[in-house]
Protein backbone atom coordinates (compact mmCIF):
# COMPACT_ATOMS: atom_id res chain seq x y z
CA UNK A 1 0.00 0.00 0.00
CA UNK A 2 1.04 3.44 -0.64
CA UNK A 3 2.39 5.26 2.10
CA UNK A 4 1.86 9.15 3.06
CA UNK A 5 4.68 11.35 2.24
CA UNK A 6 4.44 15.23 3.80
CA UNK A 7 4.61 17.18 0.53
CA UNK A 8 3.46 20.63 -1.04
CA UNK A 9 0.67 20.71 -3.77
CA UNK A 10 3.04 21.83 -5.98
CA UNK A 11 5.60 19.12 -5.49
CA UNK A 12 2.70 16.38 -5.00
CA UNK A 13 1.52 17.56 -8.59
CA UNK A 14 4.74 17.86 -10.23
CA UNK A 15 5.60 14.17 -9.25
CA UNK A 16 1.92 12.76 -9.91
CA UNK A 17 2.41 14.57 -13.39
CA UNK A 18 5.30 12.95 -13.93
CA UNK A 19 3.53 9.45 -12.88
CA UNK A 20 1.19 10.03 -15.87
CA UNK A 21 3.69 10.00 -18.38
CA UNK A 22 2.99 13.55 -19.76
CA UNK A 23 4.58 13.60 -23.28
CA UNK A 24 5.30 17.45 -23.31
CA UNK A 25 5.22 20.10 -20.58
CA UNK A 26 5.72 23.47 -21.53
CA UNK A 27 5.05 26.42 -19.21
CA UNK A 28 6.21 29.97 -18.35
CA UNK A 29 6.69 30.89 -14.56
CA UNK A 30 4.54 32.79 -12.19
CA UNK A 31 4.17 32.97 -8.39
CA UNK A 32 2.70 30.96 -6.91
CA UNK A 33 2.55 28.67 -9.93
CA UNK A 34 6.70 28.57 -10.11
CA UNK A 35 7.42 25.91 -7.80
CA UNK A 36 5.25 23.32 -9.92
CA UNK A 37 7.49 23.82 -13.09
CA UNK A 38 10.22 24.07 -11.37
CA UNK A 39 9.75 20.41 -9.66
CA UNK A 40 8.85 19.54 -13.13
CA UNK A 41 12.12 20.87 -14.51
CA UNK A 42 14.17 18.90 -11.73
CA UNK A 43 13.39 15.52 -12.07
CA UNK A 44 13.73 16.57 -16.16
CA UNK A 45 17.08 17.45 -15.27
CA UNK A 46 17.77 14.68 -13.31
CA UNK A 47 16.98 12.30 -15.75
CA UNK A 48 13.69 11.10 -13.92
CA UNK A 49 11.36 12.10 -16.40
CA UNK A 50 10.82 10.98 -19.82
CA UNK A 51 9.16 14.24 -21.16
CA UNK A 52 9.92 17.00 -23.12
CA UNK A 53 9.96 20.30 -21.47
CA UNK A 54 9.58 23.25 -23.45
CA UNK A 55 10.51 26.67 -21.87
CA UNK A 56 8.08 28.86 -23.55
CA UNK A 57 8.50 33.14 -24.24
CA UNK A 58 5.14 33.84 -22.67
CA UNK A 59 2.26 31.66 -21.22
CA UNK A 60 0.43 32.60 -24.28
CA UNK A 61 3.49 30.54 -26.22
CA UNK A 62 2.84 28.10 -23.36
CA UNK A 63 -0.94 26.88 -24.01
CA UNK A 64 -0.12 27.16 -28.00
CA UNK A 65 2.95 24.42 -27.38
CA UNK A 66 0.40 22.83 -25.71
CA UNK A 67 -2.14 22.97 -27.76
CA UNK A 68 0.11 22.02 -30.63
CA UNK A 69 1.54 18.77 -28.61
CA UNK A 70 -2.59 17.69 -28.12
CA UNK A 71 -3.28 18.25 -31.66
CA UNK A 72 -0.15 15.94 -32.68
CA UNK A 73 -1.70 13.23 -29.91
CA UNK A 74 0.49 13.61 -27.12
CA UNK A 75 -0.42 13.99 -23.15
CA UNK A 76 0.84 17.27 -22.28
CA UNK A 77 0.63 19.91 -19.24
CA UNK A 78 1.05 23.03 -18.10
CA UNK A 79 0.24 25.67 -15.17
CA UNK A 80 0.41 28.88 -14.65
CA UNK A 81 -1.63 31.62 -12.46
CA UNK A 82 -3.08 35.22 -12.48
CA UNK A 83 -2.11 37.40 -15.35
CA UNK A 84 -0.67 34.45 -17.11
CA UNK A 85 -4.30 32.33 -17.61
CA UNK A 86 -5.42 35.88 -18.66
CA UNK A 87 -2.81 35.70 -21.70
CA UNK A 88 -3.40 32.13 -22.15
CA UNK A 89 -7.04 32.42 -22.44
CA UNK A 90 -7.30 33.07 -26.01
CA UNK A 91 -5.57 30.01 -26.16
CA UNK A 92 -8.18 27.84 -23.56
CA UNK A 93 -10.56 29.04 -25.81
CA UNK A 94 -9.29 27.19 -28.61
CA UNK A 95 -8.27 24.05 -26.71
CA UNK A 96 -11.88 23.57 -25.54
CA UNK A 97 -12.99 24.80 -29.12
CA UNK A 98 -11.22 22.09 -30.90
CA UNK A 99 -12.34 19.47 -28.59
CA UNK A 100 -8.64 19.24 -27.91
CA UNK A 101 -6.96 17.13 -24.32
CA UNK A 102 -5.33 18.92 -21.78
CA UNK A 103 -4.95 19.97 -18.83
CA UNK A 104 -3.54 22.76 -16.81
CA UNK A 105 -3.03 23.77 -13.43
CA UNK A 106 -4.21 27.11 -12.55
CA UNK A 107 -2.39 28.41 -8.89
CA UNK A 108 -5.36 30.62 -8.00
CA UNK A 109 -4.38 34.10 -7.47
CA UNK A 110 -6.12 37.61 -7.99
CA UNK A 111 -5.33 39.62 -10.90
CA UNK A 112 -3.96 42.79 -11.11
CA UNK A 113 -4.46 46.22 -10.80
CA UNK A 114 -3.80 46.98 -7.66
CA UNK A 115 -0.94 44.37 -7.73
CA UNK A 116 -0.75 41.45 -5.53
CA UNK A 117 0.50 38.29 -5.35
CA UNK A 118 -1.49 35.98 -2.57
CA UNK A 119 -5.09 33.75 -3.52
CA UNK A 120 -8.43 34.05 -4.41
CA UNK A 121 -10.45 32.68 -7.54
CA UNK A 122 -10.84 35.64 -9.65
CA UNK A 123 -8.21 34.20 -12.68
CA UNK A 124 -10.39 30.88 -12.90
CA UNK A 125 -13.64 33.47 -13.36
CA UNK A 126 -12.18 34.57 -16.22
CA UNK A 127 -11.85 31.07 -17.68
CA UNK A 128 -15.48 30.20 -16.57
CA UNK A 129 -16.58 30.08 -20.63
CA UNK A 130 -13.99 28.93 -22.28
CA UNK A 131 -15.74 25.55 -22.43
CA UNK A 132 -12.78 23.76 -20.10
CA UNK A 133 -14.28 21.41 -17.11
CA UNK A 134 -12.83 23.08 -13.90
CA UNK A 135 -12.21 21.69 -10.56
CA UNK A 136 -11.52 22.93 -7.23
CA UNK A 137 -9.17 21.21 -4.81
CA UNK A 138 -9.38 21.44 -1.24
CA UNK A 139 -5.90 19.63 -0.11
CA UNK A 140 -2.94 18.35 -1.52
CA UNK A 141 -4.56 15.17 -1.50
CA UNK A 142 -7.69 16.16 -3.31
CA UNK A 143 -5.23 18.40 -5.56
CA UNK A 144 -3.43 15.09 -6.64
CA UNK A 145 -6.88 12.49 -7.30
CA UNK A 146 -7.85 15.50 -9.48
CA UNK A 147 -5.26 15.46 -11.63
CA UNK A 148 -5.74 11.75 -12.18
CA UNK A 149 -9.19 12.68 -12.93
CA UNK A 150 -8.61 15.36 -15.27
CA UNK A 151 -6.62 13.25 -17.24
CA UNK A 152 -9.39 10.45 -17.22
CA UNK A 153 -11.68 13.10 -18.09
CA UNK A 154 -9.78 14.89 -20.69
CA UNK A 155 -9.06 11.85 -23.03
CA UNK A 156 -12.19 10.22 -23.16
CA UNK A 157 -14.60 13.74 -23.47
CA UNK A 158 -12.27 15.28 -25.57
CA UNK A 159 -12.35 18.70 -23.36
CA UNK A 160 -9.94 20.33 -21.29
CA UNK A 161 -9.65 20.20 -17.78
CA UNK A 162 -8.38 23.01 -15.43
CA UNK A 163 -7.44 21.96 -11.83
CA UNK A 164 -7.75 25.04 -9.26
CA UNK A 165 -5.02 25.10 -6.28
CA UNK A 166 -5.00 28.49 -4.25
CA UNK A 167 -1.88 29.98 -4.20
CA UNK A 168 0.30 29.97 -1.29
CA UNK A 169 -2.12 28.08 0.81
CA UNK A 170 -2.06 25.02 -1.01
CA UNK A 171 1.35 25.52 -3.50
CA UNK A 172 3.60 25.73 -0.52
CA UNK A 173 1.55 24.33 2.38
CA UNK A 174 3.05 20.72 3.23
CA UNK A 175 0.64 18.26 4.38
CA UNK A 176 0.18 13.70 4.10
CA UNK A 177 -0.46 12.98 0.88
CA UNK A 178 -0.83 9.44 -0.75
CA UNK A 179 1.05 9.69 -4.52
CA UNK A 180 -0.82 7.40 -6.76
CA UNK A 181 1.34 4.07 -7.70
CA UNK A 182 2.11 3.88 -11.31
CA UNK A 183 0.44 0.53 -11.25
CA UNK A 184 -2.63 2.47 -10.62
CA UNK A 185 -2.37 5.08 -13.25
CA UNK A 186 -1.72 2.27 -15.95
CA UNK A 187 -4.61 0.87 -15.02
CA UNK A 188 -7.23 4.11 -14.66
CA UNK A 189 -5.44 6.08 -17.29
CA UNK A 190 -3.67 4.39 -20.11
CA UNK A 191 -1.15 5.36 -22.33
CA UNK A 192 -2.50 7.67 -25.07
CA UNK A 193 -4.05 5.67 -28.00
CA UNK A 194 -2.47 6.87 -31.17
CA UNK A 195 -5.17 9.13 -32.13
CA UNK A 196 -6.96 8.67 -35.78
CA UNK A 197 -7.70 12.87 -36.31
CA UNK A 198 -4.23 13.97 -35.01
CA UNK A 199 -1.91 15.78 -36.96
CA UNK A 200 0.68 13.55 -38.92
CA UNK A 201 2.78 15.23 -41.61
CA UNK A 202 2.41 11.65 -43.11
CA UNK A 203 -1.32 12.73 -43.63
CA UNK A 204 -2.31 15.86 -44.08
CA UNK A 205 -5.60 17.21 -42.63
CA UNK A 206 -6.81 20.42 -41.84
CA UNK A 207 -7.92 21.41 -38.09
CA UNK A 208 -8.92 24.65 -36.76
CA UNK A 209 -10.44 25.83 -40.40
CA UNK A 210 -13.12 28.80 -40.93
CA UNK A 211 -16.39 27.90 -40.03
CA UNK A 212 -20.07 29.78 -41.48
CA UNK A 213 -22.83 30.81 -39.94
CA UNK A 214 -24.58 28.23 -40.66
CA UNK A 215 -22.57 25.66 -39.15
CA UNK A 216 -21.04 27.72 -36.26
CA UNK A 217 -23.80 27.14 -33.57
CA UNK A 218 -23.81 23.49 -34.20
CA UNK A 219 -20.35 23.17 -32.65
CA UNK A 220 -20.95 25.69 -29.94
CA UNK A 221 -23.93 24.14 -28.62
CA UNK A 222 -22.34 20.78 -28.67
CA UNK A 223 -19.42 22.07 -26.49
CA UNK A 224 -22.51 23.33 -23.97
CA UNK A 225 -23.73 19.98 -24.39
CA UNK A 226 -21.09 17.87 -23.75
CA UNK A 227 -19.61 20.43 -20.86
CA UNK A 228 -23.08 19.51 -19.10
CA UNK A 229 -23.35 16.15 -19.03
CA UNK A 230 -20.13 15.73 -18.31
CA UNK A 231 -21.08 15.27 -14.42
CA UNK A 232 -22.19 11.63 -14.61
CA UNK A 233 -18.58 10.88 -16.66
CA UNK A 234 -17.22 12.87 -13.60
CA UNK A 235 -19.02 11.03 -10.78
CA UNK A 236 -18.20 7.70 -12.53
CA UNK A 237 -14.29 8.42 -13.05
CA UNK A 238 -14.75 10.06 -8.93
CA UNK A 239 -16.09 6.89 -7.76
CA UNK A 240 -13.84 4.57 -9.98
CA UNK A 241 -10.79 5.91 -8.47
CA UNK A 242 -12.19 6.04 -5.16
CA UNK A 243 -12.15 2.49 -5.88
CA UNK A 244 -8.69 2.13 -7.16
CA UNK A 245 -6.83 4.40 -4.90
CA UNK A 246 -8.18 2.93 -1.77
CA UNK A 247 -9.39 6.68 -0.72
CA UNK A 248 -11.98 6.93 1.77
CA UNK A 249 -14.90 9.47 1.71
CA UNK A 250 -14.26 12.20 4.42
CA UNK A 251 -15.89 10.57 7.52
CA UNK A 252 -17.68 13.99 8.10
CA UNK A 253 -19.49 13.79 4.86
CA UNK A 254 -23.11 13.38 4.48
CA UNK A 255 -23.04 13.32 0.69
CA UNK A 256 -19.95 13.29 -1.92
CA UNK A 257 -19.38 12.60 -5.31
CA UNK A 258 -17.17 13.99 -7.72
CA UNK A 259 -18.58 16.86 -8.50
CA UNK A 260 -19.88 18.27 -4.45
CA UNK A 261 -19.47 17.47 -0.96
CA UNK A 262 -21.83 17.77 1.84
CA UNK A 263 -20.22 17.96 4.79
CA UNK A 264 -21.80 17.62 8.41
CA UNK A 265 -25.21 16.78 9.65
CA UNK A 266 -28.03 16.36 6.45
CA UNK A 267 -30.57 18.01 8.65
CA UNK A 268 -28.75 20.81 8.98
CA UNK A 269 -30.77 24.38 8.46
CA UNK A 270 -27.82 26.42 7.65
CA UNK A 271 -25.68 25.21 4.63
CA UNK A 272 -22.20 27.28 3.51
CA UNK A 273 -21.58 27.05 -0.02
CA UNK A 274 -17.41 27.42 -1.21
CA UNK A 275 -14.90 26.13 -3.26
CA UNK A 276 -11.04 25.55 -2.74
CA UNK A 277 -8.98 25.25 0.45
CA UNK A 278 -11.35 28.10 2.32
CA UNK A 279 -14.04 24.32 2.48
CA UNK A 280 -11.32 23.08 5.40
CA UNK A 281 -11.46 26.18 7.53
CA UNK A 282 -15.22 26.12 7.15
CA UNK A 283 -15.56 22.57 8.00
CA UNK A 284 -13.50 23.18 11.44
CA UNK A 285 -15.12 26.36 12.42
CA UNK A 286 -19.00 24.18 11.46
CA UNK A 287 -17.30 21.38 13.48
CA UNK A 288 -16.56 23.55 16.66
CA UNK A 289 -19.99 25.68 16.09
CA UNK A 290 -22.21 22.46 16.28
CA UNK A 291 -21.24 21.33 19.71
CA UNK A 292 -22.46 24.11 21.14
CA UNK A 293 -25.36 25.00 18.83
CA UNK A 294 -29.29 23.35 19.76
CA UNK A 295 -30.17 20.83 16.94
CA UNK A 296 -32.10 23.72 14.84
CA UNK A 297 -28.73 25.93 14.27
CA UNK A 298 -26.78 23.24 12.80
CA UNK A 299 -24.61 23.94 10.41
CA UNK A 300 -22.73 21.93 7.28
CA UNK A 301 -20.98 22.87 3.77
CA UNK A 302 -21.40 22.29 0.40
CA UNK A 303 -17.74 21.86 -1.69
CA UNK A 304 -18.14 22.79 -4.86
CA UNK A 305 -15.96 20.80 -6.46
CA UNK A 306 -16.75 20.85 -9.94
CA UNK A 307 -17.26 24.68 -11.23
CA UNK A 308 -17.88 23.84 -14.58
CA UNK A 309 -20.09 22.34 -15.38
CA UNK A 310 -22.25 23.31 -12.16
CA UNK A 311 -23.52 21.23 -10.03
CA UNK A 312 -27.07 22.43 -10.66
CA UNK A 313 -29.04 19.48 -9.47
CA UNK A 314 -26.96 18.08 -6.73
CA UNK A 315 -26.95 22.02 -5.37
CA UNK A 316 -30.92 21.73 -5.87
CA UNK A 317 -31.21 18.68 -4.16
CA UNK A 318 -28.65 19.48 -1.04
CA UNK A 319 -29.94 23.15 -0.29
CA UNK A 320 -33.72 23.55 -0.54
CA UNK A 321 -35.44 25.43 1.75
CA UNK A 322 -32.14 25.68 3.84
CA UNK A 323 -30.44 29.34 4.64
CA UNK A 324 -27.63 29.60 2.54
CA UNK A 325 -24.22 31.29 2.95
CA UNK A 326 -22.47 31.26 -0.21
CA UNK A 327 -18.85 32.19 0.08
CA UNK A 328 -17.09 33.70 -3.21
CA UNK A 329 -13.56 34.04 -3.56
CA UNK A 330 -14.13 36.49 -6.59
CA UNK A 331 -16.94 39.49 -7.61
CA UNK A 332 -18.92 40.61 -11.12
CA UNK A 333 -18.74 43.72 -10.65
CA UNK A 334 -22.02 44.98 -11.68
CA UNK A 335 -23.78 41.62 -10.97
CA UNK A 336 -23.56 39.08 -7.55
CA UNK A 337 -20.57 37.24 -7.36
CA UNK A 338 -20.12 34.13 -9.98
CA UNK A 339 -20.81 31.62 -7.17
CA UNK A 340 -23.81 33.37 -5.97
CA UNK A 341 -24.91 34.09 -9.26
CA UNK A 342 -24.74 29.86 -9.81
CA UNK A 343 -26.28 29.54 -6.50
CA UNK A 344 -29.22 32.04 -7.12
CA UNK A 345 -29.82 30.73 -10.62
CA UNK A 346 -29.89 27.05 -9.10
CA UNK A 347 -31.76 27.93 -6.15
CA UNK A 348 -34.57 30.06 -8.19
CA UNK A 349 -37.93 29.19 -6.68
CA UNK A 350 -36.85 26.76 -3.63
CA UNK A 351 -37.03 28.55 -0.88
CA UNK A 352 -34.21 29.21 0.08
CA UNK A 353 -32.72 32.07 2.03
CA UNK A 354 -29.54 33.32 0.55
CA UNK A 355 -26.83 35.36 1.93
CA UNK A 356 -24.16 36.56 -0.36
CA UNK A 357 -20.26 36.95 0.92
CA UNK A 358 -17.45 37.95 -0.32
CA UNK A 359 -14.55 37.21 1.27
CA UNK A 360 -10.46 36.03 0.69
CA UNK A 361 -9.38 38.80 -1.71
CA UNK A 362 -5.72 38.95 -2.43
CA UNK A 363 -4.97 36.70 0.10
CA UNK A 364 -7.34 38.02 2.91
CA UNK A 365 -6.96 35.00 5.53
CA UNK A 366 -10.50 33.86 5.92
CA UNK A 367 -10.55 32.43 9.71
CA UNK A 368 -12.89 30.28 11.82
CA UNK A 369 -13.60 33.20 13.35
CA UNK A 370 -15.45 34.74 10.48
CA UNK A 371 -17.17 31.57 10.01
CA UNK A 372 -18.82 31.32 13.17
CA UNK A 373 -19.73 34.90 12.83
CA UNK A 374 -21.27 34.28 9.54
CA UNK A 375 -23.26 31.35 11.57
CA UNK A 376 -24.80 34.12 13.89
CA UNK A 377 -25.62 36.17 11.92
CA UNK A 378 -29.63 37.21 9.99
CA UNK A 379 -29.31 36.81 6.08
CA UNK A 380 -29.78 40.10 5.09
CA UNK A 381 -29.88 39.01 1.12
CA UNK A 382 -27.13 41.86 0.60
CA UNK A 383 -23.47 41.37 -0.83
CA UNK A 384 -21.37 41.68 2.51
CA UNK A 385 -17.34 41.68 2.21
CA UNK A 386 -15.46 39.77 4.92
CA UNK A 387 -13.33 41.92 7.08
CA UNK B 1 -3.62 21.33 17.77
CA UNK B 2 0.30 22.52 18.64
CA UNK B 3 0.99 25.38 16.65
CA UNK B 4 4.74 26.67 15.90
CA UNK B 5 5.97 29.84 14.97
CA UNK B 6 9.38 30.35 13.19
CA UNK B 7 11.54 33.53 13.13
CA UNK B 8 14.76 34.13 11.16
CA UNK B 9 15.73 36.64 8.96
CA UNK B 10 16.35 35.64 5.18
CA UNK B 11 19.09 33.16 4.26
CA UNK B 12 19.47 31.83 7.67
CA UNK B 13 17.54 28.60 6.71
CA UNK B 14 14.12 29.65 8.51
CA UNK B 15 12.37 27.73 5.55
CA UNK B 16 14.49 24.47 5.62
CA UNK B 17 14.26 23.97 9.39
CA UNK B 18 10.31 24.60 9.04
CA UNK B 19 10.36 21.90 6.37
CA UNK B 20 12.86 19.34 8.95
CA UNK B 21 11.43 20.09 11.77
CA UNK B 22 7.80 19.10 10.21
CA UNK B 23 9.30 16.01 8.53
CA UNK B 24 10.84 14.98 11.64
CA UNK B 25 7.40 15.27 13.55
CA UNK B 26 5.49 13.55 10.45
CA UNK B 27 7.94 10.55 10.70
CA UNK B 28 7.10 10.66 14.60
CA UNK B 29 3.53 10.16 14.10
CA UNK B 30 2.19 13.08 14.44
CA UNK B 31 -0.31 14.40 11.37
CA UNK B 32 1.44 17.87 9.83
CA UNK B 33 1.16 20.98 8.28
CA UNK B 34 3.65 23.36 7.50
CA UNK B 35 4.01 26.79 5.71
CA UNK B 36 5.90 29.55 5.25
CA UNK B 37 5.15 33.66 5.57
CA UNK B 38 3.69 33.96 1.99
CA UNK B 39 5.34 37.09 0.67
CA UNK B 40 8.16 37.86 -1.52
CA UNK B 41 11.63 36.15 -0.28
CA UNK B 42 14.61 38.77 0.15
CA UNK B 43 17.85 38.09 1.86
CA UNK B 44 18.25 39.35 5.20
CA UNK B 45 14.62 40.69 5.67
CA UNK B 46 12.56 39.02 8.64
CA UNK B 47 11.36 35.52 7.59
CA UNK B 48 8.87 33.43 9.13
CA UNK B 49 7.55 29.68 9.07
CA UNK B 50 4.82 28.31 10.82
CA UNK B 51 3.66 24.44 11.75
CA UNK B 52 0.58 22.48 12.82
CA UNK B 53 0.72 19.34 14.71
CA UNK B 54 -2.41 17.07 16.06
CA UNK B 55 -3.33 13.84 16.45
CA UNK B 56 -5.84 13.97 14.31
CA UNK B 57 -6.24 14.89 10.39
CA UNK B 58 -5.71 18.59 9.79
CA UNK B 59 -8.38 20.45 7.69
CA UNK B 60 -8.01 23.80 8.90
CA UNK B 61 -6.17 26.09 6.69
CA UNK B 62 -5.53 29.57 8.28
CA UNK B 63 -2.81 31.28 9.40
CA UNK B 64 -1.39 30.42 12.51
CA UNK B 65 -2.09 33.69 15.25
CA UNK B 66 -1.85 32.27 18.76
CA UNK B 67 1.25 30.13 18.60
CA UNK B 68 1.86 27.30 21.76
CA UNK B 69 6.21 27.71 20.33
CA UNK B 70 7.99 30.86 19.38
CA UNK B 71 11.49 29.49 17.98
CA UNK B 72 13.93 32.63 16.86
CA UNK B 73 16.82 31.91 15.17
CA UNK B 74 18.57 35.57 15.48
CA UNK B 75 18.54 38.11 18.89
CA UNK B 76 18.48 41.26 16.05
CA UNK B 77 14.99 40.25 15.62
CA UNK B 78 14.31 41.69 18.72
CA UNK B 79 15.66 45.15 17.78
CA UNK B 80 13.59 44.82 14.68
CA UNK B 81 9.64 46.50 14.59
CA UNK B 82 8.21 42.68 14.36
CA UNK B 83 6.51 41.66 17.47
CA UNK B 84 7.71 38.41 18.73
CA UNK B 85 5.13 37.51 20.92
CA UNK B 86 2.19 37.76 18.64
CA UNK B 87 -0.72 36.18 19.71
CA UNK B 88 1.44 34.64 22.83
CA UNK B 89 -1.48 32.38 25.22
CA UNK B 90 -0.13 32.05 28.96
CA UNK B 91 1.33 28.67 28.26
CA UNK B 92 3.08 29.88 25.16
CA UNK B 93 7.24 29.35 25.11
CA UNK B 94 9.73 30.90 23.61
CA UNK B 95 13.03 29.57 21.99
CA UNK B 96 15.58 31.93 21.17
CA UNK B 97 18.86 31.96 20.17
CA UNK B 98 20.32 34.78 22.42
CA UNK B 99 23.90 35.84 24.09
CA UNK B 100 21.42 38.14 26.33
CA UNK B 101 19.96 36.76 29.66
CA UNK B 102 16.16 35.69 30.31
CA UNK B 103 15.55 38.98 31.98
CA UNK B 104 16.54 41.08 28.91
CA UNK B 105 14.14 39.08 26.64
CA UNK B 106 11.52 39.13 28.83
CA UNK B 107 12.00 42.87 28.65
CA UNK B 108 12.52 43.16 24.67
CA UNK B 109 9.55 40.61 24.11
CA UNK B 110 7.00 41.23 27.61
CA UNK B 111 6.77 37.41 27.54
CA UNK B 112 7.32 36.25 31.22
CA UNK B 113 10.73 34.60 31.89
CA UNK B 114 9.83 31.27 32.71
CA UNK B 115 8.14 30.91 29.40
CA UNK B 116 11.74 32.28 27.66
CA UNK B 117 14.27 29.20 26.77
CA UNK B 118 17.64 30.83 25.62
CA UNK B 119 19.55 28.48 23.66
CA UNK B 120 23.69 29.71 22.25
CA UNK B 121 25.02 27.51 19.47
CA UNK B 122 28.59 27.05 19.61
CA UNK B 123 30.58 30.03 17.68
CA UNK B 124 31.90 27.32 14.74
CA UNK B 125 28.63 26.25 13.28
CA UNK B 126 28.47 28.25 10.29
CA UNK B 127 25.29 28.51 8.20
CA UNK B 128 23.92 25.04 10.54
CA UNK B 129 23.03 27.31 13.47
CA UNK B 130 19.66 26.33 12.27
CA UNK B 131 20.24 22.88 12.50
CA UNK B 132 21.41 23.63 16.24
CA UNK B 133 18.22 25.25 17.58
CA UNK B 134 16.33 22.69 15.67
CA UNK B 135 17.58 20.16 17.65
CA UNK B 136 17.08 21.88 20.90
CA UNK B 137 13.35 22.37 19.93
CA UNK B 138 12.82 18.94 19.04
CA UNK B 139 14.00 17.80 22.42
CA UNK B 140 12.72 20.42 25.09
CA UNK B 141 9.48 20.71 23.86
CA UNK B 142 9.25 16.60 23.14
CA UNK B 143 8.45 17.04 19.49
CA UNK B 144 10.28 14.67 17.61
CA UNK B 145 12.97 12.07 18.60
CA UNK B 146 16.63 12.17 17.34
CA UNK B 147 16.43 9.63 14.75
CA UNK B 148 13.45 11.34 13.02
CA UNK B 149 15.15 14.77 13.18
CA UNK B 150 18.42 13.18 11.66
CA UNK B 151 16.19 11.57 8.69
CA UNK B 152 14.40 14.76 8.44
CA UNK B 153 17.42 16.53 7.41
CA UNK B 154 18.86 13.67 5.33
CA UNK B 155 16.07 13.91 3.59
CA UNK B 156 16.06 17.76 3.17
CA UNK B 157 19.41 18.06 2.21
CA UNK B 158 19.74 15.18 -0.22
CA UNK B 159 20.76 17.21 -3.04
CA UNK B 160 24.08 18.95 -0.76
CA UNK B 161 27.33 17.75 -0.78
CA UNK B 162 27.87 14.96 1.78
CA UNK B 163 30.65 17.80 3.80
CA UNK B 164 27.55 20.12 4.31
CA UNK B 165 25.20 17.62 5.34
CA UNK B 166 27.98 15.86 7.76
CA UNK B 167 28.09 19.67 9.47
CA UNK B 168 24.58 19.91 9.79
CA UNK B 169 23.86 16.46 11.10
CA UNK B 170 26.54 17.22 13.33
CA UNK B 171 25.32 20.31 14.57
CA UNK B 172 21.48 18.74 14.76
CA UNK B 173 23.08 16.21 17.05
CA UNK B 174 25.11 18.90 19.00
CA UNK B 175 21.71 20.93 19.83
CA UNK B 176 19.41 17.86 20.71
CA UNK B 177 22.28 16.35 22.99
CA UNK B 178 22.77 19.86 25.14
CA UNK B 179 18.52 20.30 24.98
CA UNK B 180 16.98 19.36 28.44
CA UNK B 181 13.24 18.93 28.40
CA UNK B 182 11.35 21.88 29.50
Amino acid sequence: MNKPQLLNASEAIALTINRLKVGVVSAYPITPQTKIVEKLAALQAAGAAKFEFVRAESEFAAASIVLGAAAAGVRSYTATSSQGLLMMLEVLYNLAGLRLPAVITCANRSVSAPLNIWNDHQDAMAARDTGWLMFFAEDNQEAVDQHVLAYKLTEKLKLPVMVNIDGFILTHMSEAVILPEPAQLKKFVPALPSAANRLDTKQPQTTGHLVGPKDFYKFRRQLMLDVAEAGSAINQAYAAWQKISGRGRDAGAAFDNGLVQFYGPAKARTVIVAMGSVVGTIKTAVTEYNRRASRLQQAAVLKIKSWRPFPTADCQKLLANKRVIILNKAISPGSLPPLSAEITAALAGRHSRLQHVVGGLGGQDITTQHIIKLLKMKNDGEVLFLE
Amino acid sequence: MYEIRLHGLGGQGVVTMTDALALACFYGGWQVQAFPYFGPERTGAPVTGFIRLDRQPIKLKQQIYSPDLIIVLDEALLLKTIDLAAGAKTHSRLLINTARDAAAVSAATKLPVKAISLCQPPADLGKAVNMFILGQAAKKYNLAGLADCVRAVKAKLADKEQKIIAANLAALTTGYEQATVA
